[in-house]
């Protein structure tokens, strides 16, 4: 069980995280989601331990994880850019982490590496992007991980790949419960996988919901009108997200099921409506807009 | 659900870090013994085909000279191979606390921070100690089999390479703790290394300058000096203080590592502590510098006002390149003015203290009326590197009580009011301008091994205290003044200003019997003794008549003979100068072991001097042997160098082989 309460983080000047609360339940899948700069990467290394929060606290297990060993060895973070050694191969590599978790398993090693079909002999720097972040991947679910920290990992992957993870993945959690916190702006591939989402921005936590919640709670509305309003009047009495109109079609984001709305739409007799459910992308973009990072937003 | 991290599971895991980061650091170590390994080879090469005693190499007219040179600049290389590679091994390793990706491997890992840092500190000592003192293992067993002087000292570097490297380290770790990126880290480590020791050679040439006779050249270079220079531990000495302050450096960086932000991964730095410590002492050094050539000039008309002017020029050029290298621009910059003020503050009060406090202290002579004894001594660069003068200052301050004949203390006083009264002439910009000197002679003399000629007096007063002060005569302000003369006849009237005519003291059975290292010195500190029936004039050229006694073997108890007869007659007639007249000459050789530290020093010294051609591993004493001499003309003859008629004898067993090793000569 991760606990975040008020988590405060900051770089100089910069305020990274602004008081994050977040409570993560063991075996979820939470998906890390927005803008650059959001806070994503830095709550990662929070987790890891790699960096030690300057306000708040963050617990795994009920225990911090900075320079806590008996934490850190139930957890595996795998960053953005995995570093490996110049002469560093997947056999090296193993051998170091071997020794170093306890949780290490070579058949669970064996088990990664067929699903990733690595050289384990070959330099890890001179294999590709991908193939570097299998190998970082294979390592870590070699450990056998309580919890699971992914930075960018759908990064380089090819579409196989990001298949062959995702199934690795929901197998490990269904086995063992482990707890997988994914940061990515891939944000196709977090609704294929996670339970829950995060969505940060400037170092605040916009919103944290379960992805059917979240997905379902919003609506695509396409409006068409044969005579456009004379005014957007109507729109005060909708639970609108965002809006974009282009002559007499109103492209709009709803908040809501539609019977909430849609008694208010037929009231004003448009020409024609659609109604879809979104994506976490048209969730994604619609919550930045209205949070102010508009993607139309282009002078 | 968490598990505790066992003991056993933190050496697994440590053990683990320090196999990874040794095939890290596998190229610079192949390097090393690339390297190690073709100046081993050197040394065999060498040691095989060279096998002529050092003794023999002292008439020049033997094959050593290139070779012997090679081979001892060799030998000691290896602390400059350690001290480079020992850098390589630690810009490497402590990466991990500067570079954010490698931050982010390493910060995760289940294993304490402090465990981790130890474990990598460990290892960067083994990977550099071990290799060390393979080769050098190798270079003494060459050595001992071959019989060579080449190892000789290499005993000593078993012990003194672990101490560098061990001081060196420690202090890299405590920069790479307060450094956000290696780049700083290196920086810092060679910056303060270096800055501190100039930045104290100038401190003490501006104290020798404008107090003259203050007694900080005693004993060669103060291990003060050298503080925070981690280098200066592989000379060997100071062994405590060098301990203690790897230990304090090795604390210091477990706390400052316990509140480290990770996230100082490339910025400039987790502490600034060592910054401001480097920006002080470069504005310092360029302070001084400025200060010192602005002053010898009277560049603002007056010499002290000339040194602030320069000091501040100096100091603020040099402190704002300084920050915005340190720290990639000028942020910051308000908080360093600290350090520079410092700095400022620093030198503007050290001048003012020389320039408007030091007369006093250089014009002090006690009166004659209060001298109870008085001493002097003049310091022979054998005597400084004799153990049996280690303690200098005592020695100094024994000497007070030396002489108590009125005669010689008014001597003594008169050939200190010489030096004095010269002092008192000196200008201010003349005293700066003696900075500039004497610091230069004193990095030379530290690195090059030059020595010169040392002077101290010492007078005992009614009231039971001592005086005593100390005159360098490597200050070359004093010695463009003074001409030490060893006779009165060859008063050179081209010195207008005095002759330090020393011999009215230095001649005295009670000075000679005392200070002469005939008499201090052991026959267990000889090497051999070299008796030469040739003249002055013939040194340099094949031998006809020399004799070698070794201290070894039968050779033992006649080497002990004769230095005793040697003794007594030099008691009685005095020391006989062998270049004054053409008396046959005995030449006392010590033992290579006889030199005083080892390290980087001597290191230096030893690949300088001898490519100069002269020896520091020991030292030798040539006196002359003349008639009067009858107890070491006696006891030669009863060695048997001598015939019953006081002759050479071409018969003896301690003739030396004139065609044994000359045929590069001819």
């Amino acid at each position: 069980m991760i606990e975040i309460k008020n988590l405060t983080k900051r770089y100089d000047d910069v305020t990274a995280l602004k008081g994050i609360d977040l409570s993560v339940a063991d075996g979820t899948v939470l998906g890390l989601i927005g803008t650059n700069g959001g806070g994503k990467s830095t709550l990662l290394r929070l987790l890891a331990g790699v960096l030690r929060p300057d306000g708040g606290t963050l617990t795994i297990d009920g225990k911090r994880p900075f320079n806590a060993p008996e934490v850190k060895s139930q957890c595996f973070f795998v960053p953005d850019f995995p570093y490996f050694y110049d002469d560093s191969t997947l056999k090296s590599a193993a051998a170091l982490y071997r020794s170093i978790y306890h949780g290490w398993s070579d058949e669970e090693y064996e088990r990664c590496l067929k699903a990733f079909p690595l050289d384990r002999k070959k330099r890890i720097i001179n294999m590709s992007k991908g193939m570097q972040r299998q190998a970082a991947l294979i390592i870590a679910l070699a450990t056998r991980p309580r919890y699971l920290f992914l930075d960018e990992i759908f990064d380089g992957l090819d579409a196989v790949m990001r298949l062959k993870l995702k199934k690795l993945l929901a197998e490990r959690i269904a086995d063992s419960g482990m707890t997988v916190i994914i940061a990515s702006h891939t944000l196709r591939e977090l609704d294929d996988l996670c339970d829950r989402v995060c969505l940060l921005h400037k170092g605040e936590l916009l919103l944290e919901r379960g992805l059917d919640e979240l997905t379902g709670a919003y609506r695509r509305v396409q409006l068409g009108f044969a005579e456009a309003p004379e005014s957007d009047g109507f729109l005060a009495e909708l639970p609108v997200v965002s809006c974009r109109r282009s002559g007499n079609i109103y492209n709009l984001t709803l908040k809501g099921g539609e019977e909430d709305f849609m008694p208010i739409i037929q009231a004003i007799s448009p020409a024609y409506i659609s109604v879809t459910p979104l994506t976490l992308e048209d969730v994604f973009i619609s919550e930045m807009e209205a949070a102010g990072y508009d993607a139309h937003d282009i002078d | 659900m968490t598990r505790t991290i066992s003991i056993k599971q933190t050496l697994k895991q440590s053990l683990a870090v320090a196999r990874h980061d040794l095939k890290k650091c596998r190229l610079p170590l192949i390097i090393f013994a690339v390297v190690a390994t073709f100046f081993t080879t050197a040394v065999l090469s060498l040691a095989l085909v060279n096998k002529e005693s050092r003794l023999q190499s002292l008439l020049s007219f033997s094959r050593e000279s290139s070779m012997e040179r090679f081979g001892s600049v060799t030998t000691l290389l290896v602390f400059l191979l350690t001290s480079v590679f020992a850098l390589i091994y630690c810009f490497i390793t402590f990466s991990y606390l500067h570079d954010k990706r490698k931050a982010d491997r390493s910060m995760p890992m289940p294993i304490r921070a402090e465990a981790l840092f130890l474990t990598k500190a460990v290892t960067v000592l083994l990977l550099t100690v071990i290799p060390s003192l393979f080769f050098v293992g190798i270079i003494n067993i060459i050595s001992s089999v071959s019989d060579t002087a080449l190892g000789a000292n290499t005993v000593n570097f078993l012990w003194q390479i672990p101490l560098g490297a061990l001081a060196c380290i420690s202090f890299y770790a405590l920069m790479a703790v307060c450094s956000g990126t290696k780049a700083n880290a290196a920086l810092t480590y060679l910056a303060i290394c270096f800055s501190y020791t100039i930045a104290a050679f100038y401190v003490k040439g501006m104290v020798d300058s404008f107090f003259l006779g203050v007694p900080t050249n005693i004993g060669g270079t103060h291990f003060l000096m050298k503080a925070l220079n981690p280098f200066a531990a592989y000379d060997g000495n100071n062994v405590v203080y060098w301990l203690i302050f790897s230990a304090v450096c090795i604390a210091l960086s477990l706390v400052l590592l316990r509140f480290r932000k990770a996230e100082r991964a490339q910025t400039s730095f987790a502490y600034r502590l060592p910054c401001y410590a480097v920006e002080a002492l470069v504005t310092f050094i360029a302070g001084m510098f400025m200060g010192v050539l602005f002053g010898s000039n009277n560049v603002t008309g007056n010499a002290f006002w000339g040194f602030v002017f320069g000091f501040a020029l100096g100091g603020a050029t040099v402190f704002t390149v300084a920050h915005a290298i340190l720290f990639r621009g000028f942020r910051g910059i308000l908080k360093s003015l600290v350090c520079f003020g410092g700095a400022v503050a620093a030198g503007i009060i050290l001048a003012a203290v020389c320039c408007f406090a030091s007369s006093g202290y250089v014009s002090s002579l006690p009166e004659e009326s209060d001298v109870k004894s008085a001493g002097f001594i003049e310091f022979t660069d054998e005597m400084l590197r004799s153990p049996g003068f280690s303690n200098v200052t005592a020695t100094i301050s024994d000497s007070a009580e030396d002489f108590t004949d009125s005669a010689t203390i008014k001597d003594i006083r008169a050939l200190h009011d010489t030096i004095i009264n010269f002092a008192e002439k000196r200008s201010d910009a003349s005293k700066f301008s003696g900075v500039a000197q004497t610091g230069l002679t004193d990095m030379l003399s530290s690195v090059l091994g030059q020595s010169s000629t040392h002077y101290s007096f010492a007078y005992k007063l009614n009231d039971g205290s001592t005086t005593s002060r100390y005159y360098d005569y490597s200050a070359i302000v004093f010695s463009y003044m003074l001409e030490p003369v060893s006779d009165e006849s060859r008063y050179n009237e081209d010195y207008p200003a005095a002759a330090l005519y020393t011999e009215d003291i230095t001649k005295k059975p009670e000075y000679i019997k005392k200070y002469s290292p005939l008499f201090w010195m052991s026959a267990d500190d000889l090497d051999s003794i070299m008796i030469n029936y040739s003249t002055v004039e013939s040194i340099g050229y094949p031998p006809d008549d020399v004799f070698f006694i070794e201290n070894k073997g039968e050779g033992k108890a006649d080497l002990q003979k004769v230095l005793e007869a040697l003794r007594a007659d030099a008691e009685e007639h005095g020391v006989n100068d062998p270049y004054s007249n053409d008396d046959p000459m005995i030449t006392l050789i010590t033992r290579d072991s006889n030199s005083v530290g080892s390290g980087s020093t001597v290191m230096s010294q030893t690949v300088l001097s001898r490519m100069g051609g002269s020896s520091l591993f020991g030292f030798d004493l040539t006196f002359g042997i003349p008639s009067s001499y009858t107890r070491t003309i006696d006891a030669l003859k009863e060695t048997g160098v001598l015939t019953e008629n006081a002759k050479p004898d071409a018969s003896s067993k301690y003739l030396y082989d004139p065609f044994y090793g000359t045929e590069d000569i001819y």
